[in-house]
């Protein structure tokens, strides 16, 4: 075929002449297009390589920001854990239904509680295996429990295990102290813990939120190294229902079924977890390349996209009651925030119900505390400070308030409400006369600024908890106590609610924790949002787990044709 | 202009009454380009606008109307209200405030530094031009946006005037090689030599001789370089780098179209600041070619 008639691709053409003297600049321009239709190419591939979901077979679900890892004690967020545990179980999965926590065997097929409540029994499924076909034994689990307490592993699971016996608050191992793991058999074991606890926070803790690491994997490397160990990058020995295929990185991970899953092999052959931003979460739902998004505060829809998903034909929005809440923390090492009655000034002066009406259109709640109102644990008795700005100005009149001294609001980019609340917040304290300079920054930076205490206030938000023990927020010293601040009355309740196992003595403490919280006010908790997700009309059997994230069972998801 | 005014001769059929200088020629040239005089006058209107931005607005650029959050243009809201019950007409008044000051101090910034450092290289010529130019050569090479988006994040808290000052700041190069070429041209000139051979000093021959004969492509590039700065701070407050809420600025406004629903339902959102963004960067471009055009001394009779 002769170049000139050939209309495309013409660069092709251009290509087998020689470019030279005066084609030069025609050769640039040529250049110019190969490069842009390579470049336009290449950002086609990772959507035709993912495809549109036709086959009954195949689900994709969609969240907004990728995993740093896929470690099972270590990933650094929401969005980590939600892939772990397609691949990684722990020994039950729990979900909260009717303010009840209901489990469901996951590696385990028992687990009892002694009558003391503080001796917990598990028996392994006899056909749990891991993908390369060796078994799950009481001894991966142990090693598991081993690793997390090891003082030199990275982890965020510590909490996790620190009710059993040997351990520190922050769930590591003491020098001799005998460590409360028992192998009763090669599928059985027993777990003991310090004190007499609440099983369902055991449980809850032990049994839902630790997922058994692979002891012919890794048990060899030392513990220090295990944070940067290949294995989390590319962990293909795992023992859930889905097995890890690979991840683009960015773009999306791909999974595929565990045949010999001991639970019965899912339906679903392939499972791709994409990479979506919140703002073109909408576009893909539209195009069918989504069948569900991930869940409350990683995979969710735009609260002004909520309507068109509600008139789209093909898909179910979903709208999970408040499972988590934002808030606005007080710096507590700055003198001037110590006084509560600044604090509670600022309370009346935030027009709550204004965010939760207008912003939210109407899809949270409001409570003055961190027990969720979905929470068994909530006490409805304390109301949340009415929205009044007299009783603001007079409390910080009474306080002694500096009217001239402009204070840091540090607002995180990424959730668009939350940036907006911030805007809305600073024009109601202003109203108040109190000065504001809003700082924005990227989430990292964000968090170092909170945790190295160079702020004044600053919006954060946090999902849970189900069991109502908080002590890592608002304990002193607590790995997440962001105010850095310090009640003594505060400590001691919480002690006091993780020594208790009688859930009903138990309420009584956090009945009085919640009082005082709203007392104290270490934190504004602005809103409890609902999370709007949504999920295709083909699927079913899908459900969310305690976080308010679609990894729940997921051995029981079906998909019918598109 | 001593020197322009003799070099420069009278015009037959113009009026003889008047002397014809370079700068009323070019009045006259400019004056003829109807896309440049509608561009300045279209950017005088926005610079007055931004001026009494305080009596023009309806309501605060901050202020929350509690039951219009999204609402479509109304009486009370003619453009509407965003995400926070915000009037948009009134953040579009005071935004076009921060577009002006970034886009003049920026570009004044950079004309001082670029000019400065142009025309010592230009002028003294080797070594220390071989020096200048190579570090020209070295700012020119990095990509822009992302020194200006590593510059914004380092100087901690992010601002105007911390937009304005990384524009200035790294502005300069593009512009000191214009005035490097013009003064390495203008460097063996008769009356350049003749300056030197009276016994002036550099600073004079530079201030008084040269400069002026230098100007004219500076002026276009400043002009065309306004633009730019616009629409850079746009971006960066786009990124929510620039411009920290709740000021209002063009770029910031448009952070709310990030949704499809948005850009289909609620065009009042991100119309008028995108708007205004084309807009302005049009105008001063049309002003920069009309400029360019009566400045240029080949078109000169």
């Amino acid at each position: 075929m002769d170049c000139a008639t050939r209309l495309t691709p013409a660069f092709a053409c251009e290509f087998a002449r020689p470019v030279k003297g005066g084609e030069y600049m025609k050769g640039m321009r040529v250049w110019l297009a190969a490069i842009i239709t390579l470049v336009v190419a290449a950002l086609m591939i990772p959507a035709g390589a993912v495809g549109a979901p036709k086959s009954s077979l195949v689900v994709v679900s969609g969240m907004w920001s990728p995993p740093n890892n896929f470690s099972p004690i270590n990933t650094d967020s929401s969005y980590g854990y939600y892939v772990v545990r397609f691949i990684f179980q722990g020994m039950m999965e729990a979900r909260l239904e009717n303010n009840q926590m209901r489990f469901s065997p996951a590696l385990a097929t028992r687990w009892e509680a002694s009558a003391d409540r503080q001796t917990f029994r598990f028996t392994i499924h006899p056909r749990a295996t891991w993908h390369d076909g060796r078994p799950v034994t009481a001894e991966d689990v142990e090693f598991t429990v081993m690793t997390i307490s090891d003082p030199k592993t990275e982890t965020n699971r510590g909490a996790e295990i620190a009710t059993i016996a040997g351990l520190t608050a922050g769930g590591k191992r003491v020098a001799d102290q005998q460590l409360g793991f028992r192998i009763l058999g090669p599928k059985s074991f027993e777990v003991r813990t310090k004190v007499p606890v609440d099983p369902q926070m055991f449980f809850e803790r032990f049994g839902g939120n630790v997922y058994i690491l692979p002891k012919h994997v890794l048990g060899s490397v030392p513990p220090d190294q295990l944070a940067r160990h290949p294995f989390f990058q590319n962990p293909t020995v795992g023992n859930g229902p889905f097995k890890f295929v690979q991840y683009k990185t960015d773009q999306f991970v791909e999974l595929v079924v565990n045949e010999n899953y001991h639970n019965g092999a899912p339906k679903v052959r392939r499972v791709f977890v994409r990479i979506i931003p919140p703002t073109t979460m909408l576009a893909q739902l539209e195009r069918q390349d989504l069948d569900l998004s991930a869940g409350f505060g990683i995979g969710e829809i735009l609260i002004e996209d909520w309507d068109r998903v509600k008139e789209m034909p093909h898909v179910r929005p979903v709208t999970i009651r408040a499972p988590g809440y934002q808030f606005m923390v007080f710096n507590f090492s700055r003198p001037y925030l110590e006084d509560k009655r600044v604090r509670r000034a600022m309370a009346h002066a935030i027009n709550r119900p204004l965010i939760v009406n207008q912003l939210l259109k109407g899809a949270g709640e409001i409570a003055e505390g961190p027990i969720p109102p979905a929470n068994p644990y909530f006490n409805a008795a304390v109301k949340p400070w009415a929205y009044d700005t007299a009783r603001a100005r007079a409390l910080l009149q009474e306080a002694g308030w500096d009217f001239n001294r402009t204070i840091i609001l540090r607002v995180p980019t990424g959730n668009i409400l939350r940036e907006r609340t911030g805007d809305i917040i600073r024009e109601n304290l202003v109203a108040v006369g109190i000065k504001v300079e809003i700082q924005k920054s990227d989430f990292p930076t964000h968090l170092a600024a909170l945790t190295g205490k160079n702020y004044d206030i600053g919006l954060i938000g946090w999902a849970g908890p189900t069991d109502p023990d908080v002590s890592s927020q608002f304990r002193t010293g607590g790995q997440y106590n962001f105010g850095h601040h310090s009640i003594a009355r505060m400590d001691q309740l919480l002690d006091e609610g993780v020594r208790l196992s009688d859930p009903a003595r138990r309420k009584t403490i956090y009945n009085q924790f919640q009082e005082l919280f709203a007392d104290e006010l270490p934190y504004v908790v602005l809103y409890y949002p609902n999370g709007r997700t949504v999920i295709a009309k083909r699927m079913s059997g899908v459900n969310y787990d305690i976080f308010g994230l679609f990894d729940y069972l997921t051995y029981n998801w079906v998909a019918g044709p598109q | 202009m001593s020197d322009l005014a003799s070099v420069s001769r009278a015009v037959d059929g113009a009026k003889p009454t008047r002397p014809v200088t370079f700068w009323s020629l070019a009045t006259q040239r400019f004056l003829r380009h109807r896309l440049a005089v509608s561009g300045l006058l279209v950017m005088l209107v926005i610079a007055g606008i931004a001026a009494a931005a305080i009596w023009l607005a309806p309501h605060s650029p901050t202020a929350i109307d509690p039951v219009a959050f999204q609402a479509a243009p109304s009486a009370t809201h003619p453009l509407g209200t965003d995400s926070v019950g915000r009037d948009v007409l009134s953040r579009l008044i005071f935004a076009a405030r921060v577009s002006i000051t970034v886009g003049v101090l920026a570009v004044a910034m950079y004309v001082v530094i670029g000019t400065a450092v142009g025309a010592t290289a230009g002028y003294y010529g080797g070594k220390m031009d071989l020096v200048l130019s190579r570090i020209m050569d070295v700012m020119l090479s990095f990509p822009p946006l992302i020194i200006i988006l590593f510059a914004v994040s380092v100087f901690g808290r992010p601002s105007i005037w911390n937009v304005i000052l990384v524009l200035g700041l790294l502005g300069w190069p593009a512009l000191a090689r214009l005035v490097r070429g013009q003064f390495l041209a203008l460097r063996d000139l008769e009356y350049v030599l003749a300056a030197r051979a009276n016994g002036s000093s550099d600073a004079r021959i530079v201030l008084r001789h040269m400069l002026p004969n230098a100007l004219a492509p500076v002026l276009v590039a400043a002009t065309f370089g306004m633009a730019n700065a616009i629409l850079v701070e746009a971006a960066l407050s786009f990124l929510g780098l620039g411009v920290q809420p709740p000021t209002p600025s063009w770029g910031n406004m448009l952070t709310d179209a990030q949704s499809l629903t948005v850009l289909e339902r609620m065009p009042w959102l991100w119309v008028p600041p995108g708007f205004m963004i084309l807009i302005s960067v049009l105008s001063i471009n049309f002003l920069g070619d009309g400029l360019r055009d009566a400045l240029d001394p080949s078109l000169r009779l």
